[in-house]
């Protein structure tokens, strides 16, 4: 197999498992990290894409990079629903590799949250088992499935470390269907055969979204509530986040990995803040100690276990030791194994999305 | 020990799941879903010991002694004729069915079984509601029901819905006392000119009330309200409502009143989805017993 163009040497296309001309899908291709996903493909000369996106996403931004690379590129752009069996099936037919970034985000509820990362991916399985094409499935995951809850403070999270075991106990929808989303694609490999890897991203920053993370504390009542501290905040860069993914999709002997991916130099939350109220805009932050966050964890989970769910078990000490405990992040395994690089040292990633937020650049 | 299980396993399975779990001498034996994925997150969830992907599997292996029925609209009707013809109480969500000849059918079989069955209005027995039946009774206010249908809207852009509640700051309803806002609108339209609205299922918890969120809808923890619209549908915006916050109670009158509406009595209403809405079969273990 070859893959010739500027930004692979050719020793490195000889490791590929796909062609540039074989079909590759990308769900959620209108997403944040989708939209840049399918132009760095396209940037390394792969010209054969199918684009899933949702019937309501925003499709500018794809048919901008379907323009710009009219010549020489098929973008096929598909419209559906993941929870019908019958888009899966033809989404995933002919597929050589799927990245499949879509994911229910931003559910609080379970069960959606359930429904839209868990059934969604059963059915995309299930289709690529039926269709028998598939050479590797990319899961997208996240960071938010391990637990932290045994290590003791500033304790290195990796690949090696467990994953919740009761992620329902997190309160956190979003943790619960996707550490069930890895459930299931390992279910499919072992009984299925279907090779994947599963890649868990930190938190992805980067121009279009503007958002501080939770991990960083927590804007409310006027007031933003510093919680981090002194805590390395796993961040990484959209466009390092992307090459990782790329890489765990291409790279030959890796089935079965898990890779999580954070940028070098992490930031610690104070001095992330800092930053953000340098170049972005002041406002007034008020800083919780660790123990304090704990204790307010802590009374919060007992509250709501006492009034029966009155308050929603969202912040509890699960929820601390995986959000809030110091910890240390590696991505060892990602330069080793995937020959992976920050393309972007996070200081310029800092920039670029300081400056996107002053102008404002909102979600993608 | 009452053997109670759930059909449907969405949202709203979540908060019958939990309140079920609460009543001593409750036990649920098995939840269903069409899709088993579904039926399998919830029984986790909820230390259910068996789910199922088939109805008719459900209630042969777990025999069940009560289904709440939490499935979308149109399933209301063959579920729970299935459910009550093995013998089963149920509960279904709202709305109860999707035509008014389908509830006759259901409480024509509940009847004639001799079992239990309750549509999911479950603010018709708030402190409000059995207020508001009891002013329409003294004849301060109402007229007969004779149509009821549910409005279901998650879509926030919904237009009819979303568009009108939530974006709309000048909507009637964001001018309510506490900006009430809610997700599942109850129309019962009096003789085509009156409009009794039950805006209630969103409002108990901060949980629910976070679904929509940078919207101010906290203050809706804790509160209920029933609303009377006398003579919406002709344009004319004259309105009460009966709000309840905890144990306290008002009327507010949005406008004038102009008359007394006619007086209701609702065991005699023809119509039988609202008038067994309203007479108070609500669904309890010792009722059961």
């Amino acid at each position: 197999m070859s893959v010739n163009n500027d930004n692979m040497t050719p020793s490195e296309s000889d490791s590929l498992i796909v062609d540039r001309d074989d079909l590759i899908l990308v769900t959620g291709a209108a997403g944040f990290i989708g939209t840049r996903l399918v132009e760095s493909l396209l940037d390394r000369g792969f010209r054969n894409l199918r684009c899933f996106v949702r019937p309501s996403s925003k499709i500018a931004k794809i048919e901008a990079l379907r323009d710009r690379y009219c010549q020489g590129a098929r973008i096929e752009l598909v419209r559906g629903n993941l929870l019908s069996n019958q888009d899966c099936a033809a989404a995933t037919k002919d597929v050589a590799l799927i990245f499949h970034m879509a994911a229910g985000r931003g559910e609080k509820s379970f069960p959606d949250a359930f429904l839209n990362s868990v059934v969604t991916t059963r059915n995309l399985l299930e289709a690529c088992h039926r269709d028998g094409n598939l050479r590797r499935f990319v899961n997208i995951s996240s960071l938010a499935v391990y637990t932290n809850t045994k290590k003791s403070r500033w304790r290195l999270l990796d690949e090696s470390c467990p994953v919740e075991e009761q992620p329902s106990l997190r309160g956190d929808a979003y943790c619960f269907a996707k550490v069930k989303q890895d459930e299931i694609v390992n279910e499919y490999g072992k009984r299925f055969g279907i090779p994947s890897v599963t890649v868990r991203p930190g938190y992805v920053f980067g121009p279009g979204k503007t958002a501080i993370t939770g991990r960083v504390g927590i804007g409310t009542f006027g007031v933003f509530l510093h919680l981090g501290g002194s805590n390395p905040i796993p961040f990484t860069y959209i466009d390092n986040c992307v090459e990782a993914i790329i890489l765990a999709g291409l790279r030959m002997g890796i089935d079965g990995d898990v890779f999580n991916v954070v940028d070098d130099d992490l930031p610690s939350s104070r001095q992330f803040l800092r930053l953000y109220k340098q170049n972005v805009r002041r406002f007034k932050s008020l800083y919780f100690p660790h123990f304090v966050t704990y204790a307010l964890c802590y009374l919060w989970e007992r509250y709501s276990a006492w009034s029966e769910g009155q308050l929603p078990p969202i912040y509890n000490r699960r929820h601390w030791h995986a959000y809030w405990k110091k910890t240390r992040y590696s991505n060892q395994k990602l330069r080793t194994r995937l020959g992976w690089t920050p393309k972007v040292p996070i200081a310029e990633g800092l920039s670029r999305y300081f400056e996107a937020c002053r102008k404002g650049q909102s979600d993608a | 020990m009452l053997k109670v299980s759930i059909v449907g396993c969405g949202k709203i399975a979540d908060d019958h799941a939990s309140q079920i779990r609460r009543i001593k001498g409750c036990e649920i034996v098995g939840v269903c879903d069409r899709e088993p994925l579904m039926a399998q997150q919830l029984a986790e969830r909820f230390g259910v010991r068996r789910y199922f992907g088939d109805l008719t599997d459900l209630l042969s292996e777990a025999k069940p002694d009560v289904v709440h029925i939490t499935t979308p609209p149109q399933s209301h009707f063959d579920i729970a004729k299935l459910c009550l013809e093995s013998g089963c109480h149920v509960y279904v969500e709202k709305p109860f069915t999707l035509c008014e000849e389908q509830a006759e059918k259901l409480i024509a079989l509940a009847e004639e079984r001799g079992l239990k069955m309750t549509a999911g209005h479950d603010d018709q027995f708030r402190p409000a509601a059995r207020r508001m039946r009891s002013l329409l009774q003294e004849g301060f206010l109402g007229a007969g029901p004779v149509h009821m249908e549910s409005y279901y809207c998650y879509e926030l852009g919904q237009s009819d819905y979303a568009g009108a509640l939530l974006s709309d700051k000048g909507h009637w309803v964001r001018r309510l006392p506490g900006k009430l806002l809610q997700n599942i609108i109850s129309i019962f339209d009096f003789t085509k000119r009156n409009v009794l609205m039950e805006l209630g299922t969103h409002c108990r918890t901060s949980k629910r009330s976070s679904s929509f969120p940078g919207k101010s809808s906290t203050r809706t923890i804790h509160s209920s309200c029933i609303l009377l619209l006398s003579n919406f549908l002709r344009g004319d915006a004259s309105c009460s409502a009966i709000f309840s916050i905890g144990n306290y109670q008002w009327i507010s009158n949005f406008a004038n009143i102009s008359k007394r509406i006619e007086p209701t009595n609702f065991t005699d209403n023809p119509h039988p989805v609202s008038c067994y809405d309203f007479r108070n079969h609500r669904l309890g273990t010792d009722e059961i017993r």
